[in-house]
Formats: C-alpha cells, sequence, structure tokens
C-alpha cells in the first residue's frame, strides 16, 4: 500500500524520489499519482499541500554463487539547476564569469552566450547563491540567492510572486495575497511588457509572466 | 499560506530567468529655507476682517531688537498720525501703513506675537534625512519610503537660499572673529576667568576668599558693561551687528540636535551634504545629492534625468553593497558584497527611459497652489516674508508626462497648504494627482516643523492634525 506524502516547501518529484531511493519517473508514473499528473503539469513544479503516493519498495531476487564478487550498480540520479541571467535592460548576461554555490559547493564558470548557467546539483539540494562577475573588479556584480525547487505553479498567486520578484519586480513578502505591493509589481510588469497596465492579475498577464521567466 | 522568504525561488531542471531591476528613483525636492533675521511678522486683526500680516520694525539700533523680535500690536492710546510715536510701542512703518490702508482703527488692532520662519535653518533638510531614514512615524495615508537593492535615491535641493543663509547666519554667528569684541561672544572667546582683571588693592592680603571672588566678580561686571556702553555707544550696528544680537537673542546652543550658530563658513554646505547622503544607509542603494539654481534644471531633471548646464554639486554615494571602492588605500581589493546594475551611466545622470520615478516627496514653503522654492531669503527687514520663486502644479505635472513615472507612482507633498482648494480652482495636491497613478498625499492646512529642532526622529505633521490623500484623477 503506497504511502501519501504531503508535499512541503522546496519539494519536487526528483527529490522526493532521491531521497525516497526511486527514480523521478517511477513515482511520477505512478498510477496513484494520475490525479497529481493531471494537476501539475511538470513534476518539477509542485505546490505545497500536493499529494504525492510513495511507492512501495519491490524486493528484487538476484541469484548469486557464493564465494564470489557481484557488483551491482546503481542508477545515478542527477539534477540540473538551469538560470537564465539578464541585466536591467533584458540583455542577457552573457560570457561572464559566474561562481555558484550549491549546498557549500562552489562551482565556476562562464555564462553562455544567452545568459545561461547550467551545473548539475545534487536533486535534494535547497539552497545556493550565484555570483555574476567579479566583486572586486566589475562595476556590474550581481548576486542572487537561490532557493532550490521552491518555485510554486504559476496557477497560484505565490508563484505569480516568485515569478515577479526573479523578474525583478518587488512585492514584498511572498504570502499569496495580492496587496498593495503585489497589484504595483503587476502594474510594473504589465507597463514593462507593453500590456494593459490595470494591476489585476488577468489571464494575459500570468501567460506574459511565465512566458518571461521561461517556466 | 505564509512563506516569508528571501531570496529567488527558482525550480530545478527547468529554465528559470533573473532579472536585475529595473531601478526606481526616489526624488525628494528640498525648497529653501528663509532669511530668519529679516521675517519677524505679526498677524494682525481688527477683530472683523481678515487677518493681515505685518512686518515687526524695522531695527536700527541694539535696543530696537527687542521690539523687533518680540513686538506684538495692540491698541495703544497713540495718535495714528504719528508712526514714529507708534514705532517706540512695537509698530513698524510697514505695519502702520498696511492698518490705515485697510481702514482699520490702530486703537482697535489687536495680534498674536511676532515671530520668523526657519528659525532652525535646517527644518526641511532634516525632515527629509529623518523620512528616508525610516526613524520618523509616518501618519498615514503618508506612507514610509521602501527602496530596494539597486534602487537610487535623489535630493535635489534649490542651493541659493542655503547658500545665501550659510553666509548671513556665518556673518552673525559669535564663533566669528568680526564679533570677538562683543560682550555675547565673550564666552566664545574670552572665557570668564582667563582675562585680566583689575588688580586686587593694596590692602586685600586678609580678605576671604568669599570677599576676594565678589570683588572680582564686580570688577568683572563692571569691566563687561564698560565695554558693553562703549561698543554700543560708540560704533554704529551693521547689519552683521543687527544679526549678531537677532541670533544671540532668539537661539540656543543648549538644544542638542540643532545647528544654530555655525562655527564654521561652510558648516552648512557640509551638513546638508552629510545628513542626506547618510539618510537611511540601506545597502545597495545609491544617495545623490544635487545643489540646483534654476527651476528649470529641476524640470529638466525630472523630465530626461540629466543635469546639465551649471550645477552647483552634486554628492554621490553609494552604501557599502552598491558600489563600494575597489581597492583599499594599500591597494588590497576591499571585501564587500556589491551588487549593482549596469544601467546607471555615471554621475549624476540617469537614463530615464530606464530608470523611472517612483516616489516624489516635497519639503519646502509652499503656498495654496504653489511649490515655493524661495520664500523670504531676499526680504529686508521690516518686509513681510514673501515668494520669489514659485514652482506650479503646471510645471510639474508637464515634467511628469511621457512615462517618467512608474505605475506605482505616488508623491508625498509635506508642505504647508497643499492640500487645500484655493478660492478660485482645485488644490496642488489634487493637481498633481492627475499624473501620479498612485495618488497624492498633502495637508489640508499649515505644517509645522516645530518638533525638528530637537527631535532626532520627527518628520513636519499638520497642524489639523491629517493627511488628506487624492486618489489618481479624483
Amino acid at each position: 500500500m503506497p504511502k501519501r506524502y504531503t508535499v512541503k516547501q522546496g519539494d519536487c518529484i526528483s527529490s522526493l524520489a532521491f531521497e525516497w531511493g526511486f527514480l523521478p519517473d517511477t513515482v511520477w508514473n505512478h498510477a496513484d499519482n494520475t490525479e497529481l499528473r493531471n494537476t501539475r503539469q511538470d513534476f518539477h513544479i509542485l505546490l505545497p499541500g500536493d499529494e504525492v503516493a510513495a511507492p512501495d519498495f519491490e524486493l528484487q531476487k538476484v541469484p548469486a554463487a557464493t564465494d564470489e564478487r557481484h557488483s551491482f550498480i546503481r542508477e545515478k540520479v542527477e539534477e540540473v539547476l538551469r538560470v537564465a541571467v539578464h541585466d536591467a535592460k533584458d540583455e542577457p548576461l552573457a560570457n561572464r564569469k559566474y561562481t555558484l554555490v550549491v549546498d557549500l559547493v562552489s562551482s565556476q564558470g562562464i555564462t553562455s552566450p544567452d545568459g545561461i548557467v547550467e551545473l548539475p546539483i545534487r536533486p535534494n539540494a535547497k539552497i545556493g547563491k550565484l555570483m555574476i562577475g567579479d566583486p572586486w573588479e566589475d562595476e556590474d556584480y550581481y548576486e542572487f540567492d537561490l532557493q532550490l525547487g521552491k518555485l510554486n505553479p504559476i496557477d497560484d498567486v505565490t508563484g505569480v510572486q516568485q515569478r515577479l520578484r526573479n523578474l525583478g519586480f518587488d512585492c514584498g513578502a511572498i504570502d499569496g495575497i495580492i496587496g498593495p505591493r503585489t497589484r504595483a509589481a503587476i502594474a510594473n510588469f504589465q507597463d514593462y511588457r507593453g500590456l494593459n497596465v490595470t494591476g489585476e492579475l488577468d489571464s494575459d498577464t500570468r501567460a506574459a509572466l511565465s512566458d518571461d521567466h521561461l517556466c | 499560506m505564509s512563506m516569508a522568504e528571501s531570496g529567488h525561488s527558482v525550480s530545478r531542471h527547468l529554465t528559470n530567468k533573473l532579472r536585475v531591476g529595473p531601478p526606481r528613483e526616489f526624488i525628494c525636492l528640498i525648497g529653501g529655507t528663509s532669511n530668519a533675521f529679516n521675517g519677524w511678522y505679526a498677524w494682525a486683526s481688527n477683530g472683523t476682517d481678515p487677518a493681515i500680516a505685518v512686518a515687526g520694525p524695522e531695527p536700527k539700533s541694539y535696543d530696537d531688537i527687542k521690539y523687533y523680535v518680540n513686538f506684538r500690536l495692540v491698541g495703544y492710546d497713540v495718535d495714528p498720525l504719528y508712526p514714529y510715536d507708534m514705532m517706540t510701542h512695537g509698530w513698524s512703518t510697514s505695519a502702520y501703513k498696511i492698518i490705515k490702508a485697510k481702514g482699520w482703527d490702530p486703537v482697535d488692532v489687536n495680534s498674536g506675537a511676532s515671530s520668523t520662519h526657519d528659525v532652525y535653518w535646517a527644518n526641511f533638510i532634516d525632515s527629509a534625512a529623518h523620512l528616508y531614514a525610516r526613524t520618523g512615524r509616518v501618519i498615514a495615508p503618508m506612507r514610509p519610503v521602501e527602496p530596494r537593492r539597486g534602487d537610487i535615491i535623489t535630493f535635489l535641493v534649490f542651493f541659493p537660499p542655503y547658500e545665501s543663509r550659510e553666509k548671513i547666519d556665518w556673518d552673525a554667528s559669535p564663533y566669528n572673529v568680526i564679533h570677538k569684541d562683543k560682550l555675547e561672544a565673550a564666552p566664545y572667546w574670552d572665557p570668564v576667568g582667563l582675562a585680566p582683571l583689575p588688580k586686587p588693592e593694596d590692602d586685600n592680603t586678609h580678605i576671604t576668599l568669599t570677599e576676594k571672588n565678589k570683588r572680582q566678580d564686580k570688577a568683572r561686571k563692571e569691566r563687561d558693561q564698560a565695554r558693553t556702553r562703549d561698543q554700543l555707544a560708540n560704533s554704529p550696528l551693521t547689519e552683521e551687528d543687527l544679526n549678531f544680537y537677532i541670533l544671540m537673542r532668539t537661539t540656543s546652543e543648549n538644544r542638542k540636535t540643532s545647528i544654530k550658530r555655525p562655527h564654521r563658513n561652510d558648516a552648512y554646505r557640509d551638513y546638508m551634504v552629510n545628513k542626506l547622503l547618510t539618510a537611511g544607509g540601506k545597502d545597495g542603494l545609491l544617495y545623490k545629492t544635487v545643489f540646483y539654481r534654476t527651476n528649470e534644471q529641476l524640470l529638466r531633471y525630472i523630465k530626461t534625468g540629466q543635469i546639465q548646464d551649471s550645477y552647483d554639486e552634486v554628492h554621490v554615494q553609494t552604501m557599502p553593497e552598491g558600489r563600494p571602492p575597489k581597492k583599499d588605500i594599500h591597494g588590497r581589493p576591499l571585501h564587500g558584497v556589491p551588487a549593482w546594475f549596469s544601467i546607471w551611466d555615471g554621475q549624476p545622470n540617469v537614463d530615464r527611459k530606464h530608470i523611472r520615478i517612483c516616489r516624489f516627496d516635497f519639503f519646502g514653503h509652499s503656498g495654496f497652489s504653489s511649490l515655493l522654492m524661495d520664500f523670504g531669503s531676499e526680504n529686508l527687514k521690516g518686509e513681510v516674508p514673501r515668494a520669489h520663486l514659485p514652482l506650479t502644479a503646471n510645471q510639474l505635472i508637464e515634467a511628469f508626462q511621457d512615462k517618467v513615472l512608474t505605475p506605482d507612482a505616488h508623491a508625498c507633498l509635506w508642505g504647508c497648504h497643499l492640500g487645500m482648494d484655493p478660492p478660485n480652482g482645485e488644490s496642488f495636491a489634487s493637481k498633481l494627482a492627475d499624473v501620479f497613478p498612485q495618488g497624492v498625499v498633502a495637508a489640508d492646512s499649515t505644517t509645522s516643523f516645530e518638533r525638528i529642532v530637537d527631535d532626532e526622529t520627527a518628520l513636519p505633521i499638520p497642524e489639523n492634525g491629517n493627511w488628506t490623500y487624492f486618489a489618481h484623477g479624483s
């Protein structure tokens, strides 16, 4: 009988599967997760409160001779972090030195011509810090504190607020409430994208936000 | 669901876009201070007609000053045909003329005590600093200032009145050597006990210490009185002298937060720059203080972000996380966590296409229909203070057009009367609300800056206690 698990902030199928010892597809495609699959388009973006069925372990029997050495290979499960970094003019920060620290492990590299930073991470990594440029030499140095796996679906207000913040439109606390600051951020985004400036979260705004944020 | 998290939430595996900014600009406009020495006046009334302002009697001598700064128009039993007779009772010639022109009987006229504007020269500067430091309690619907990393805070100071006030106050200051020999300046230049006193008489070797002190005190008093008599009798009072005595009579150095008697000839300039640039001290912000000279410069900056022609001084500071110096004095890299944006195209200009204004504050003198950038700085003694450089709502509205403001921009006007409807039109704030999407807050009464003098956190408050909100398009 599969156990039911209630999703917390920062969980996604790949992080849960990693912690439970499964492959992500095993969990996602489990028959008891059909409703979840219908609700969420992508298993990397869940909403706290979602229910996930954790499959039961199936004991696999393997014949093995005594007095011999046997090797078993476990499929490596690795996740990737992919971030496109843009400046205030929406130009990609291309070919810039970056440092990415994820769960205290530091990596250096150069951003792609599209301003993309892409690095493999552990599926259950929680926090990161991305620094673009040299803080001592570059006048345009940027840094971002990353909360990995915490992006909520766009159809939830918190997901809208998170995307607005990522795109440089501060809406205060991510609290799921469309208050004055969130409304102002929505208005600023609408103005930035050339939409009708109403401050209201309509379907066009949501679509434009999802499009601008790339997910 | 409550998730008061900081930082950027991103998904694993999918591509997430992170964008910096766009930065916003907060503009705080600070009007000029008046000439507090020349602006003494009182409100006079005959009990039926609206009150009128009448100036204090222009002082000529030391004795005149106490009437000048503390005169009160009351119904004296004097012959109205002899203004000089009235002046001895605290009337000015101009007051006499005004009263006569109004057709009032001077005997029936009454008024409150005399006063002047801006005894504390930096009341507008301090108010702005308190607001942006967020130390002052903001009464709704006034809003606190909430900049975020990368934002620009620009203080635009109309400089000529401050420049002139700095000189006038320094010329009147007891720290200025030109007043060294005046009795009131003695504590600054000749601390009691250090100056040579008359020698004691030969037979005082056996007197008690108390008696000796009494004799010394008496000698000191006689010496000072002689100096004062000589000084006042022998030298005519110049403008600097008059201002010196007014300053000493109307200010105190016991009030800790105010610079009332400047120590140096450039004390005010330094004070303004330091006070404004360090306001708030929030990381990742760019602070600019711009001393400008004409309304055209101001309006051009609002409209285009460019300061052109000759501006006096521009002071720029970023807070530690903004744009720190790259190296220390030994050439070693400085530690810091800077985050800045490439869009800022140099000092002091900004690119208005990308950096829009999200908030506009005004501190200064104002009337029903205009901001008074210069109020009373050019008055003469014996004149009622008046405005010299108004800035109208229409001028500002024209400058704020064409996508200069963010969609959530609002204005907070901290000056007097700006929310009041004049007899023949709508209020300044109401007009300005046509261009500010989130409206304008202003006072529908006079505004009191008195508390600024002694309170390091205070903000001006309307005298009727309420700020009024004017919604966009109201």
